[in-house]
């Protein structure tokens, strides 16, 4: 801006400047949209986008086929098996970005994510439960909702661990990140006991499981983590200007009108439902929740207003990227997406680190 | 705007920082905060805002107890300018300043905020660091924004730590000379804890001087900052100087003047 820059021309920059961070999130949501229509194209059925689409309207208008016709088998294969599992890509990819977009402010930790902090650890070690043990509260298996339920009570303990014991942090949070780490460490040590104990089939369902698969899923993975997510995100972004103020000391943001106790409860609280519900359907998908969140970082800063929409809709766009790409490098044998996601994301984020002249953070 | 301190006690568990303190400040007026490292000069702001709680005694702002107001109505009144501040995920310049604005403004940003935000930049000179990342700025410069964000509060008190304690002496004077005119002209209640006596001296209306956790002394530069009271608060000794009817102080380092000579050849040059 030059010396005799007026107000006006201030105005401008400034709406450039937030222009250009919503251009990226729309770009992104178009791009979710698009590679939504890929990937219902990939398999090993092979279809073209237009079949595809057509498939996908006729189904949506009500039209049905004669049993055993290709027809009939071409629009089974679209909706019940490509839809849901695109539409999770979208929603988990969305819900793990946002977690750990909100989990890094509310912490002010850039390595805070709902896997650093052990309320992925306690979900894993709830589906452990349920799968080696076969106690839960409710049907067991893969995607049964007493295994989310064990789930999701389990991926509490370490919120409940980091909200009593905060007085005794003085709430710095550092200190609650500590505490998570060493409670992680507790459930990751608890859920090989019990995979060591366990046998061989079950120990395959859990370890295919563990490394973020997306091969069983069908309708009935969706509700319940969409609700979680689709909630989250609904309660977050309003507050999202207040998760500003909350990457500021706790004093400062309280001369600024923040209470941040309370807020930061109310964030690990929302993130751990949302963390917690997808793990129990797809495992643990790595990198997502710490990354995404740093790419959107780098790109357009880290005001939360825009970050938490950017996370959203490019976490969307790379889980079902990735999801896309592990079924196109070998359609039978399936890489398991969590795979993927670390080997795409982590030289990505090498390459964008080191082309960073200033740091972000 | 008045404050008003009544026997304040306030002790970080068991450790007693503030003790009995008792004050009266009426009218809109610059007041500096001296004193000692340690000696509580900002655990006292941060009960006057409500950051921290008295252990005993009563704030009042205005008249009304500040446990009666809601931290958003105490942002809306008294705004606070920190030392140093976090920059974990820094903002953009402006948006830094505008988090200034939540005490009043919603989730979005309106024109107002923007130029009230412009406004106070131009006053400081930093409107051509609007568009800069926070964490790419110099100490001083962090400091301006940090006085901007308070000031864009728009609050009727401004409680300041050290504002002045990273700026070159030009730049010392230049924010020195903007609190006391925010005092004077806006009728903004503005109390500066810092370290620079004759700063405080030269701009102050009145000083409040600290010692062991207690106020030792309240009043005008000249009534407070003489030479017992400089021996006793920090153990030093100095001459003061009469400027322009403030006390200007002279330090002296009675142990200095016994330091060994300077060593024979130390020259400092260069080939310019």
């Amino acid at each position: 801006m030059s010396e005799q820059a007026t107000g006006g021309d201030f105005k401008k920059e400034y709406s450039r400047y937030v222009w250009f961070k919503v251009l990226f999130i729309v770009t992104f949501a178009v791009l979710t949209f698009l590679v939504f229509w890929v990937s219902l194209c990939v398999g090993t059925r092979e279809l073209s986008v237009a079949e595809v689409f057509d498939y996908f309207i006729k189904h949506v208008q009500g039209v049905t086929y004669e049993p055993r016709t290709q027809e009939y088998f071409d629009d089974k294969i679209v909706w019940d098996y490509r839809v849901p599992r695109a539409l999770f890509g979208i929603i988990a990819g969305a819900g793990l970005s946002i977690a750990g977009a909100i989990m890094q402010s509310v912490m002010k930790n850039p390595l805070a994510d709902p896997y650093t902090t052990g309320v992925s650890s306690g979900a894993l070690f709830g589906v452990a439960i349920a799968m080696t043990l076969g106690f839960s509260f409710g049907a067991t298996g893969i995607a049964g909702l007493g295994t989310v339920t064990n789930a999701i009570l389990m991926s509490m303990v370490p919120v409940v661990v980091i909200i009593f014991f905060s007085p005794f942090f003085r709430k710095s949070p550092s200190t609650l990140i500590l505490a998570g780490v060493a409670v992680s460490y507790l459930f990751n040590a608890l859920t090989s006991i019990l995979l060591v104990t366990t046998d061989e089939e079950n120990l395959a369902t859990v370890y295919r499981w563990q490394v973020g698969s997306f091969t069983d899923l069908s309708w009935g993975s969706l509700p319940l983590m969409t609700i979680a997510v689709v909630v989250g995100i609904a309660i977050i972004l309003p507050l999202s200007n207040k998760l500003n103020l909350m990457s500021l000391d706790d004093k400062d943001a309280k001369s600024l009108g923040l209470n941040s106790e309370k807020l930061r409860i109310l964030c690990l609280v929302i993130l751990s439902f949302i963390a917690a519900t997808i793990v129990s359907y797809v495992g643990i998908i790595g990198f997502v929740g710490l990354v995404i969140p740093h790419m959107v970082r780098m790109v357009i800063g880290s005001d939360n207003r825009y970050l938490i929409p950017g996370s959203v809709v490019l976490g969307a766009f790379f889980l079902t990227a990735c999801d896309i790409i592990s079924r196109a490098i070998d359609v039978q044998a399936e890489v398991p997406v969590g795979v993927v996601t670390s080997f795409i994301g982590a030289p990505i984020f090498l390459y964008l680190i080191v082309r960073q002249k200033s740091g972000v953070w | 705007m008045e404050i008003r301190i009544e026997d304040m006690v306030f002790s970080y568990s068991s450790t007693p920082v503030l003790d009995d303190i008792c004050l009266d400040i009426k009218e809109a007026q610059f007041v500096s905060i001296l004193g000692p490292n340690g000696v509580g000069k900002s655990t006292l702001i941060h009960c006057i805002n409500k950051i921290l709680d008295p252990t005993s005694g009563k704030v009042f702002l205005d008249g009304k107890n500040v446990k009666e107001y809601s931290l958003k109505e105490m942002a809306q009144k008294v705004g606070y300018v920190p030392y140093v501040s976090s920059d974990t995920f820094p903002l953009s310049v402006v948006d830094t300043i505008l988090l200034g604005r939540h005490p009043h403004a919603g989730w979005k940003t309106s024109d107002e905020d923007l130029e009230i935000v412009y406004d106070t930049m131009t006053k400081l000179g930093i409107e051509d660091l609007a568009m800069r990342p926070f964490n790419e700025l110099s100490a001083g410069q962090h400091q301006k924004v940090m006085l901007a964000r308070g000031l864009v509060q728009r609050p009727k008190v401004l409680l300041l730590d050290e504002p002045t304690s990273n700026l070159d002496i030009k730049h010392q004077l230049g924010i020195s000379r903007l609190l006391k005119h925010l005092s004077h002209e806006e009728g903004i209640l503005v109390i500066m804890i810092s370290h620079d006596l004759n700063i405080a001296s030269k701009y102050s209306d009145s000083i409040i001087l600290m010692y062991e956790g207690s106020i030792y002394a309240v009043g005008t530069p000249a009534e407070v900052l003489t030479k017992e009271n400089i021996r006793t608060v920090y153990g030093v000794d100095s001459d003061i100087i009469d400027d322009e009817g403030r006390p200007h102080l002279v330090l002296k380092d009675m142990e200095c003047d016994e330091c060994p000579p300077m060593p024979e050849g130390a020259v400092c040059t260069s080939n310019l």
